[in-house]
């Protein structure tokens, strides 16, 4: 078997996140929550991750952080300052969607691609609009406002509105906005401009000189000037055989000019204080991962059966029963009763012809019509006697029953006491 | 797309101000709600978009805390449910069955999840809601005369919201 380069990891796993939390939410509500959360900050078996921004704006705001919050952080702090940006082109949705905005842009329009103009400031820009964004934050807000520019955590939180609450939200608008503006004028725009999320994690990166890092090598370089592998394969538009420290700045280590140009001269590979034997082999990665999960998911099988709650859902049809029970004297007492174990009835009115009182009373189990109804003393009635019910649900929906009564209970060696009275 | 101002914030959530400030619009208090009544709140409003709200009227609360028990931020204080204030049940008198002598009704008394301290039954009867009510909105999602109205405590002066403190 062939083994897969390295791009096919990275869409793999990209795929792999952006499914991952469509499939939370379904999770959750069936009553799974051993992972739980969005991009903002998540849960996965215990182990807090969250964004750094959003920790940030609320440890500026109230002077005070969780521990939760504090590892959360730390977490993909430390797999910048390891690892570069990762985030964006490995782990972000977003990131993902713009990517294949750019491809299909290039697929569509293949004739107009003419290189790549170069934008070596861009690390500038967002910053700049980082600043701005942070201190108008500070000044007028006291939530965390920049959360809501974050695009990975409007993705997630569509399919937590939508699995969670039945209800669509509109920020799909404001992404595919985003995506269809990228894909008019060709460049990843909010990545690599505006996004104030990775802001954190670049300045984060840039504290580590030896962190991993695209390094080329000139004289293994065979590419005709101006028709550059590497150029085309890149995600950012950037140039990665010119990788100067500015631009560097805003390179996210997707390997994808390293995967182009193994097919060429083998000039540009990654570079970090992480010795290559260190790393693990990704096949072999893959292949504990899935054991992983696999086993994971057979251990709390079991757990999640226990963790289920079977919440009553009012689809049942209501038990309604009638029935006439006969004393001493020819006394027929009639006793209504509609059997509601699990509480979800919020209400039953009742009509006939010998009901007095409309409303039934609940001891939470059943409903019961207080006081009891005598339906005649002396003589014997006319049989059925029909009462109408109508049976209204906690959520919403109405049954309508016609309850005849089947039996009579003879119990006429007792004088009907009514407790009533 | 209607939804009401009126809503509670989930248990143990502290006043208003503290707790928009610490709140990350995570979502997961809505995710682990075993029952539902989390809802994260939607709307253009960005300060408020995806914080949680609770609806008496459509889901109640029941006071499992499980969704301050996993609140990284601390905007939901982790509280016992007796220190719980959400808001403060009212119950109108004068439609209420059991006090208009229409009929016994205790759906409401039955259904309090801190029975005898948030609502007591007047001469064995008659529910009163007391000072005690963590006002989870359970009496008004049931009350079949609607007698009952939660009032958010944000909305009431001279309460103290639950979660004093850090």
């Amino acid at each position: 078997m062939k083994k897969p380069d390295l791009k096919t990891y990275r869409r793999t796993f990209q795929i792999f996140i952006a499914v991952a939390f469509i499939v939370i939410p379904i999770l959750n509500r069936s009553r799974y929550s051993m992972v739980y959360g969005n991009f903002l900050s998540f849960h996965m078996f215990g182990i807090p991750i969250a964004d750094p921004l959003a920790v940030l704006q609320l440890t500026i705001k109230n002077v005070y952080f969780t521990l939760d919050n504090f590892i959360g952080a730390l977490l993909p702090l430390l797999l910048a300052l390891s690892l570069g940006t990762v985030f964006c082109s490995w782990i972000c949705p977003y990131g993902l969607f713009s990517e294949w905005t750019q491809r299909l842009k290039k697929k569509l329009l293949p004739r107009k691609f003419k290189g790549f103009p170069q934008y070596i400031h861009g690390f500038t820009f967002k910053m700049a609009v980082f600043v701005v964004g942070f201190a108008g934050f500070f000044l007028l807000s006291t939530t965390p406002v920049l959360n809501q520019l974050s695009t990975a955590a409007w993705y997630a939180r569509f399919f937590q509105y939508y699995f969670g609450q039945d209800f669509i939200s509109l920020c799909y608008l404001f992404l595919f906005g985003l995506l269809f503006i990228e894909f008019v004028t060709g460049k990843r725009l909010w990545c690599r401009y505006i996004c104030p999320q990775s802001v954190l994690i670049i300045l984060t990166k840039l504290l580590n000189p030896k962190r991993l890092r695209v390094k080329f090598a000139e004289e293994k370089c065979i590419c005709k000037p101006g028709y550059e592998r590497c150029d085309m394969a890149c995600t950012l538009s950037l140039h990665p055989k010119t990788l100067l420290d500015s631009v560097e700045t805003e390179c996210s280590n997707c390997g994808d000019c390293v995967v182009a140009c193994k097919k060429m001269g083998k000039a540009l590979a990654f570079d970090s204080f992480i010795p290559s034997s260190w790393l693990p082999d990704p096949w072999k990665a893959i292949k504990s991962v899935t054991a992983l999960a696999c086993f994971t998911v057979i251990a709390y099988g079991g757990y999640l059966g226990v963790q289920k709650i079977d919440w009553p859902q009012a689809k049942v049809n209501a038990e309604a029963t009638a029935v006439l029970t006969r004393y001493a004297n020819e006394t027929y007492v009639l006793n209504l009763e509609v059997q509601d174990p699990k509480g979800i009835i919020k209400k039953v009115e009742t009509e006939g012809k010998y009901v007095g009182m409309t409303t039934m009373l609940t001891n939470v189990k059943k409903w019961i019509n207080s006081p009891q109804i005598i339906v005649s003393e002396g003589t014997t009635p006319e049989l059925p006697i029909t009462t109408h019910m109508v049976i209204i649900f906690h959520d919403g929906h109405t049954e309508e029953v016609d309850v005849e009564t089947s039996t009579i209970f003879d119990n006429s060696s007792e004088v009907f006491d009514d407790p009533w009275f | 797309m209607w939804q009401t101002s009126n809503f509670l914030r989930p248990p143990g959530a502290r006043s208003e101000k503290e707790f928009l400030s610490r709140c990350l619009q995570c979502g997961q208090c809505a995710q682990v709600c075993i029952f539902d009544c989390i809802k994260m709140r939607r709307g253009f409003n960005i300060f408020m978009a995806g914080t949680p709200e609770i609806n008496p009227k459509a889901a109640p609360c029941y006071l499992c805390m499980r969704c301050s028990e996993i609140c990284p931020s601390d905007a939901l204080h982790d509280v016992d449910i007796y220190d719980v204030r959400m808001g403060f049940a009212e119950l109108d008198r004068k439609k209420c069955y059991t006090w208009t002598e229409y009929l016994l009704c205790r759906s409401c008394y039955e259904r309090c999840p801190i029975k005898w301290k948030a609502m007591i039954l007047e001469r064995g009867d008659y529910p009163v809601i007391t000072d005690e009510c963590a006002g989870c909105g359970l009496c008004e999602h049931v009350c079949p005369a609607d007698a009952i109205v939660i009032t958010p405590t944000r909305f009431q002066k001279g309460r103290k919201d639950s979660g004093e403190g850090a």
